[in-house]
């Protein structure tokens, strides 16, 4: 079966500073893969290059079977691929002057051009998703940091998109918010969406991921699924990341 | 269209004699209304003298909304009484018509930049946060060396653009001082090409000085924000 | 020593405030044509062309350095000087308003260009970054996203500059233009400087009410745009659910 979305040998310097070294990325249907890393390792860069937020200078992205170069993309290009992807942001980035209805429809209407009737119901089933419907005619400044970022996630998906980005989507967050995104993070998870997720929340990583990515300086160093990566660890450097993160008694040899 | 080039030349070192005047003002300028703005700046930000405060605002506001120029002519004309009236009163002897211009130029600029500086400082020191005045009470620093220590350098960095700019403000606002018959740039410029009808090319002239002259004044002020940011890094 | 006459101080003000129209034209006009073409600018300065940004930051920086009274007698001598050979027309007898005009232009496409440019920067790339992630297309972004917001954030700036437009104009009468300065000055003229302290006290409180009056206006329509405004004047959540759902 032939990867939904495959990057293949990506490269990207900022200025004098190769950030990533030759990365390759394979996305299957119903995935849910998560990067690990520490900070610096090309994470967010690899992420922010698939939806072409920064242009890679090598590389080849292939999305249901059309390649295109992620160096020389074409405007044409890169609009299919963020019609086919959708990104959710460490800071939310919500519209400030929208509410958080009008931020989940805004790409449904302008974006896709659906009326208006059908993108408000799509945007309401997705508030009603998050756990948010009742907070619909509400702007940002008035929602806490993790409704923000349930909304961005709401925004997310409800376009149907065939891959959704996290890029450390918990972050900006107070511990006690975490676990609500989480939890809409496990929900999505559980019914087949696709997904990348860089992120340092390790029970995320063990308890639903298929999939485990670790970088460490501009390229993969280990991949395989949880139990692989987390309790039977090959790599030095894997290890030592792990071993920073997790508390030695989790660890079971 | 063609311009009399030797004229241009001759004008332009003429006009360059008015410099010294044009930043003579503005240095004296500069020395009363910082000070004064600042303390004025301080009165309104601190909300402990409400109604000193509402009238320094009156105060601020005429000045920030009446042009110069409406200024100059004002005071021009009110202080020769003022100062004449007051001498009698308590008997003093002076010579009211044999004062410079140059004190009515130094008392009209201060009066109005000390206005605007008081409004801009008062902006900058807003950017410090609240809580930095409440920390250096409790740990007992007296309101003197609340400011000198904690907050001024703190907004410092806000301060500096808009010094800057207003810096630019005032000596674009010296071109004014030929109405109080004031041999500065502008004066200087009109004189000589009201002798020879070549108006384009004085004006010309004085465009390149005080264009000169404003952009040194922000490559000064750029340094200055780079020193103190250098000071900062190591922190 | 004359005492100030209180009667002859309002007699000015009335006598002078029919010219105010005149002097809100020319600070209209520039602050229009400041805006649509300080757009341009603005976008010049922002965008990657390095041949416009140049131009741009030149223009605004060299416009920022000159004093009004300078630049008002050169577009006045210089602008009919440049006509003359290229369309053979004489201007320099037109209406003193169109000098000034161009002039207060001339400053306000500078002025409004940076408050542009600033007011941009400050929404942040973020809110552009999540718009095209979410379909939008650049300009969409723009247009729906970026622009209300940087909106509100210009207006108190803008607020400035039409009251520095005011107050620069006011060297109009230099050239002898007759707004409520260049009146002022003829009815000093008339009355052989007899009254000069009622007539340009007049003038002062006319210029300060009219200033009073637009800070007034800015900071009522920066209320009125801002977000706060939407916050506290729909009445009931369930009203704005219904306006979204027809």
């Amino acid at each position: 079966m032939d990867a939904m979305l495959e990057v293949k040998q990506v490269h990207k310097a900022f200025g004098k500073h190769e950030i990533l070294k030759g990365v390759d990325l394979n996305v299957d249907k119903g995935d849910v893969i998560v990067i690990l890393g520490p900070s610096g390792s090309g994470k967010t860069t690899l992420l922010r290059c698939i939806n072409f937020l920064e242009r890679a200078d090598k590389g080849t992205l292939s999305l249901d079977n059309m390649e295109i170069s992620m160096k020389h993309a074409k405007k044409k290009e890169i609009t299919y691929v963020r019609k086919k992807t959708s990104f959710v942001f460490q800071s939310y980035y919500l519209f400030h002057n929208k509410t958080a209805l009008q931020n989940v429809t805004e790409g449904l209407i302008i974006g896709r051009r659906l009326p208006k009737r059908q993108a408000n119901e799509i945007g309401m089933n997705a508030l009603e998703k998050v756990g948010l419907k009742d907070r619909h005619a509400y702007y940002p400044s008035q929602l806490s940091g993790g409704q923000q970022q349930r909304v961005g996630i709401a925004r997310a998906f409800a376009a149907n998109p065939d891959v959704i980005l996290f890029d450390e989507p918990t972050s900006a967050l107070d511990p006690e918010l975490v676990g609500e995104v989480l939890a809409v993070m496990k929900k999505l998870a559980r019914e087949g969406t696709t997904m990348i997720v860089v992120t340092h929340e390790m029970s995320f990583a063990q308890s639903v991921a298929n999939k485990v990515l670790f970088m460490d300086g501009g390229v993969i160093v280990e991949s395989g699924v949880p139990d692989e990566i987390f309790v039977r660890p090959k790599e030095e450097r894997t290890k030592q990341f792990l071993r920073r993160i997790i508390p030695d008694s989790d660890y079971v040899i | 269209m063609s311009l009399d080039y030797e004229f241009m030349k001759n004008t332009f070192f003429l006009c360059l004699k008015g410099v010294p005047v044009a930043l003579n003002i503005t240095a004296v300028t500069l020395l009363i209304s910082v000070p004064l703005g600042f303390v004025i700046a301080i009165i309104r930000s601190n909300k402990k003298h409400p109604y000193l405060s509402k009238l320094l605002g009156i105060y601020i506001s005429y000045n920030r909304g009446t042009p110069m120029i409406v200024q100059i002519y004002i005071i021009y004309n009110l202080m020769p009484y003022l100062i004449f009236y007051f001498c009698k009163r308590l008997n003093i002897d002076f010579d009211v018509y044999g004062m410079s211009n140059m004190v009515y130029a130094y008392i009209t600029f201060s009066l109005c930049f000390t206005a605007f500086l008081a409004e801009a400082f008062r902006s900058g020191l807003g950017t410090v946060h609240k809580g930095q005045y409440e920390a250096a009470a409790v740990v007992g620093l007296s309101d003197y060396q609340c400011y000198r220590r904690i907050i001024i350098p703190q907004a410092i960095t806000a301060l500096l653009p808009i010094l800057c700019t207003n810096v630019t403000g005032l000596i674009k606002m010296t071109s004014l001082a030929f109405s109080m018959a004031i041999f500065d740039i502008t004066a200087i410029a009109k004189v000589e090409a009201s002798a020879d009808l070549c108006f384009i090319e004085a004006y010309l002239d004085i465009t390149v000085i005080y264009v000169v002259l404003c952009l040194l004044v922000e490559l000064i002020f750029k340094l200055i924000e780079y020193r103190v940011k250098a000071h900062r890094a190591v922190i | 020593m004359k005492p100030f006459s209180l009667e002859l101080f309002f007699k000015y003000i009335i006598k002078i405030v029919p010219f105010l129209g005149v002097t809100m034209i020319y600070v209209l006009a520039s602050l229009l044509i400041g805006i649509v073409f300080g757009f341009f600018f603005a976008a010049a300065k922002i965008g990657n062309n390095r041949f416009f940004k140049l131009f741009a930051y030149c223009y605004t920086a060299i416009l920022r350095s000159i004093p009004s009274v300078v630049l008002i007698f050169l577009v006045y001598y210089g602008v009919p000087a440049i006509v003359k050979p290229i369309l053979g027309v004489d201007i320099s007898r037109a209406n003193r308003l169109i000098f000034i005009i161009i002039t207060l232009s001339l400053y306000s496409i500078a002025f409004i260009s940076e408050i542009m440019r600033s007011s941009y920067h400050a929404i942040g790339r973020g809110q552009y970054e999540a718009a095209v992630s979410n379909g939008l297309s650049g300009f969409q972004a723009f247009y729906r996203i970026i622009l209300p917001q940087a909106f509100v954030v210009a207006i108190p700036n803008l607020g400035n500059t039409i009251i520095s437009l005011l107050k620069e104009g006011s060297l109009g009468f230099t050239i002898g233009l007759i707004d409520i300065m260049g009146r002022a000055t003829l009815l000093n003229a008339a009355t052989y400087s007899n009254h000069i302290l009622e007539i340009y006290f007049g003038l002062a409180a006319i210029y300060w009410g009219t200033s009073a009056l637009l800070e007034r206006l800015f900071v009522y329509l920066e209320n009125r745009f801002s977000l706060n405004y939407k916050l506290e004047h729909t009445a009931d959540k369930q009203a704005i659910q219904m306006e979204e759902m027809v």
